[in-house]
């Protein structure tokens, strides 16, 4: 069985964790509560609060938005994100590839096809208009 | 302890690579993280370093995390002591006498300035701590672990814990009280 919360363990308490009985262990704070309405305990918690209130204002500044973003930007990604971006690089590849052959296929046929392309008048069949006229 | 842990399920969900659970989690543990860091380094482009690295183990081990010994909130804070007691090191060894960084000016005029002298004498205090005592109040103070937590995170037991904490408030009380009498005098 637990003993009984003394005025010197409250004032133990204090010293260790400040003025506010929330943050002493848990088992403690339901005696602590009960006795803080006794005038010695609550000179007791004024003073522990009071060296709180100095510590609290050492404050820091929140994170930077572009921080966030940075440790967001590291984070894992769901397996089918990786898949779909995959699928992307892909079909990304495919793309260059299929470009990269049009150009070569343009350049070929530009490099090799006759100067002498045929008259206007010329048709698929030949020359309809014919040599006499 | 771990079976209680609220964070695990969360860290379940991380590990599973969802974006919403990864933003809460940032929501939640970047401010904490960039303030232990801040406060133990005193440097915020290192603090920030710091977050940045401890983010990266997070995600690292989120997707085998297994509840063990300690609860997900107080490994990460372990895993930042341990990131700036590094760095820590490394600046002692390179510039013994190096002064920390001075806290960023407050922009107001005078009542900033006095604010910005209260903070300063009391970061000057909590740095002038000795390791262990700094750490505990840190801990317990800013951080506001429990007790048991805070024990866990330092590996030591509760009672060495409070002892830590009672000299460091002690001593913080001492020299506060001085330097308060010095700017009365």
């Amino acid at each position: 069985m637990r003993e009984p919360l003394t005025l010197a363990r409250f004032q133990e308490l204090a010293n260790v964790y400040g003025g506010v009985i929330a943050r002493w262990p848990e088992e403690h704070r339901d005696a602590a509560m009960a006795m803080a309405v006794q005038p010695a305990a609550r000179d007791v918690l004024a003073d522990a609060s009071a060296l709180d209130a100095e510590l609290d204002t050492w404050r820091v500044s929140p994170a930077a938005l572009s921080l966030r973003a940075r440790v967001i930007a590291d984070a894992p990604v769901p397996i089918r994100k990786i898949a779909a971006r995959a699928k992307l690089w892909w079909s990304g590849v495919g793309i260059a590839a299929a470009l990269a052959g049009a150009t070569a296929g343009t350049a070929a046929v530009a490099f090799v096809a006759p100067i002498d392309a045929p008259t206007d008048s010329g048709t698929s069949f030949g020359d309809v208009a014919g040599p006499g006229s | 302890m771990s079976d209680q842990d609220p964070d695990s399920k969360l860290i379940e969900r991380v590990g599973r690579g969802e974006p919403a659970a990864t933003r809460v989690l940032v929501t939640a543990k970047l401010p904490r993280i960039l303030g232990l860091a801040t406060r133990m380094l005193r440097d915020t482009a290192e603090a920030e370093d710091v977050a940045q690295e401890a983010f990266v183990r997070i995600w690292r081990n989120a997707g085998a995390w297994q509840p063990g010994r300690a609860r997900f909130d107080t490994w990460l804070h372990m895993v930042v002591l341990n990131l700036c007691r590094d760095r820590l090191r490394r600046r002692r060894e390179s510039v013994s006498d190096a002064a920390p960084e001075p806290l960023d000016p407050t922009p107001d005029a005078e009542a900033g300035l006095i604010e910005a002298e209260r903070e300063r004498t009391v970061a000057d205090a909590i740095t002038a701590l000795p390791e262990r005592q700094r750490e505990a109040i840190l801990l317990v103070h800013y951080q506001d672990l429990s007790g048991a937590d805070a024990a866990c995170a330092l590996d030591i037991s509760v009672e060495a814990l409070e002892s830590l904490l009672a000299r460091g408030r002690r001593t913080l009380r001492a020299r506060l009280a001085q330097a308060q009498e010095a700017t009365d005098a």
